[in-house]
């Protein structure tokens, strides 16, 4: 079984498969993860993967065509921040 | 039960810390204690978790027990709230002696806080956002205000020079909220407000007082009174943030000069309801149907005495409105304050013992929504609705203002 600590990140990124992230969705409010959740998910751990942090959100609404409104909207329980969960990112400082 | 020990007690220790003790009082008021325990009486948590005993605390420090006050959790558990100085019939200050100690004995702060407070005097504001991320995000924000209200004369005005105030930001607006910028955005456009942002030195946040490090509280502020100068504003206005807005009232008292600390700081709780007040913005309190409670954050109603404003705006924008109880300057802090929400995931579950407190007294209101205008408090009460299963939201009052207002 996959470990999801108290606050809802992924205890090891390694864990981290399409399975999961449609796990930590659901305790994120989402039931059901459509392609423009997928694109902000894999733009996020692909910019994570590179720079070791968090993509900014306007980068995120340039990528996706979405704008804020929308993309809080896809991520409803605490915006992006939930993203970066479902994204199976650590817990950054903050986050 | 504790022992005190006679060879234990160093007469000197309460004059060390008399001496670096930044307060507005006289340096030696912390000695006036009279043991009376009104401070614990006063503490939300001394029946949470039994540390929490500012009575004896403060004997220790008086008495000169070094070794159990540097041992004690009470210096990097306490709130700082204030309550217990609240109640106390000396005054003494013990958030500032908690204070104090934190940042003149040679300790570091725990958890992630200390990183916190370095980012933060490295890079200008404590989340690391880059100047370019700051400006495209506002810009961005301008654009979508102007879809949204379909005028492309609202503006997020950035190094105005001659505007009537400075808006400092909370470095989580820019990078998680975004749409926050766009909220405030609207109001200041509806009001017609006279404002500015700074592309240098824009954190109203402030670390420093949180890891008692006053070389860094220094630096932080005189970043703002700069902006302040090179800008040529008349006053600053700080976002919806309870440290911040104490940080940079009472702060700019004890770390400025009197020349360099010539301006005169708001919260802008304080001037929406100055707009509702005086007719500049109208709003329609039906779009606001649920019903609403809301939670005084510490640094705001009980330090600064901004108590009756954010009630105001709420009396005027939402249906609803319904008191927690105590509140007002009686209020329990939610647990998060001090520092401790920045201090990670190691003391995540001993904040949420403390967040049982508030969780009841927002169950009792069986409001639909809690607003707060503050971030510490914002993700504390996040945290804190999601681990009892509250079904509440979160808001901050520029949410209810901007999503009452009405638009000629």
């Amino acid at each position: 079984m996959v470990g999801i600590d108290k606050e809802g990140y992924l205890k090891n990124q390694a864990d981290w498969t399409e399975e999961v992230a449609a796990r930590i969705a659901n305790r994120e409010g989402i039931d059901n993860l459509t392609e423009k959740h997928w694109q902000i998910i894999y733009y996020i751990r692909d910019y994570y993967n590179d720079f070791n942090t968090v993509p900014p959100l306007h980068k995120i609404s340039e990528k996706s065509g979405l704008n804020a409104l929308e993309i809080s909207r896809l991520f409803p329980k605490e915006n992006i921040r939930s993203a970066y969960r479902v994204a199976g990112l650590p817990r950054l400082e903050r986050f | 039960m504790s022992v005190i020990f006679s060879h234990n007690m160093n007469h000197q220790f309460k004059t060390e810390i008399a001496e670096v003790f930044t307060t507005l009082q006289d340096k030696l008021d912390f000695a006036n204690c009279l043991a009376c325990g009104m401070c614990t009486a006063a503490c939300p948590y001394s029946d949470v978790h039994d540390e929490m005993d500012p009575r004896k605390f403060v004997r220790m420090c008086l008495l000169g027990l070094k070794d159990e006050v540097f041992n004690d959790n009470f210096i990097w558990k306490c709130n700082m709230c204030g309550r217990c100085t609240m109640l106390c019939p000396m005054q003494v200050d013990i958030a500032g002696l908690v204070r104090t100690l934190r940042g003149n004995f040679g300790l570091t702060a725990p958890g992630t806080l200390q990183d916190v407070v370095e980012n933060q005097v490295k890079t200008g504001n404590q989340m690391e956002v880059t100047k370019e991320d700051y400006l495209e995000t506002l810009e961005w924000m301008e654009e979508e205000l102007q879809e949204e209200i379909d005028d492309p004369g609202a503006k997020i005005p950035v190094d105005k020079v001659g505007a009537d105030f400075l808006f400092l930001w909370d470095p989580r607006e820019i990078k998680y909220y975004p749409l926050d910028v766009q909220s405030i955005a609207k109001i200041m456009h509806a009001a017609g407000a006279n404002w500015t942002c700074s592309s240098e030195y824009w954190d109203a946040t402030h670390y420093g007082l949180f890891n008692g490090d006053d070389k860094v509280s220094k630096i932080l502020l005189k970043r703002i009174a700069e902006q302040v100068k090179r800008l040529k504003v008349k006053y600053v206005v700080v976002t919806e943030c309870g440290h911040a807005t104490h940080a940079q009232r009472w702060g700019k008292n004890v770390w400025l000069t009197s020349k360099e600390g010539n301006y005169p700081v708001f919260n802008f709780v304080q001037k929406e309801a100055e707009w509702i007040k005086k007719g500049i913005i109208k709003v329609d309190p039906t779009r606001n149907p649920e019903p609403v409670t809301f939670h005084d954050p510490c640094n705001m109603v009980r330090k600064e005495g901004i108590v009756e404003e954010p009630r105001y705006c709420l009396q005027k924008t939402v249906i609803d409105f319904r008191e927690m109880w105590p509140n007002r300057e009686f209020n329990y802090c939610c647990g998060g304050g001090g520092g401790l929400l920045a201090m990670g995931s190691e003391i995540y579950p001993y904040r949420l013992e403390k967040g049982s407190l508030k969780a009841e007294q927002i169950k009792r209101t069986s409001a639909k929504i809690v607003v707060t205008p503050c971030h510490n408090c914002f993700d504390q009460l996040s945290d804190i609705i999601k681990h009892f299963k509250l079904d509440v939201k979160v808001k901050h009052i520029h949410h209810m203002v901007s999503n009452a207002l009405v638009l000629d």
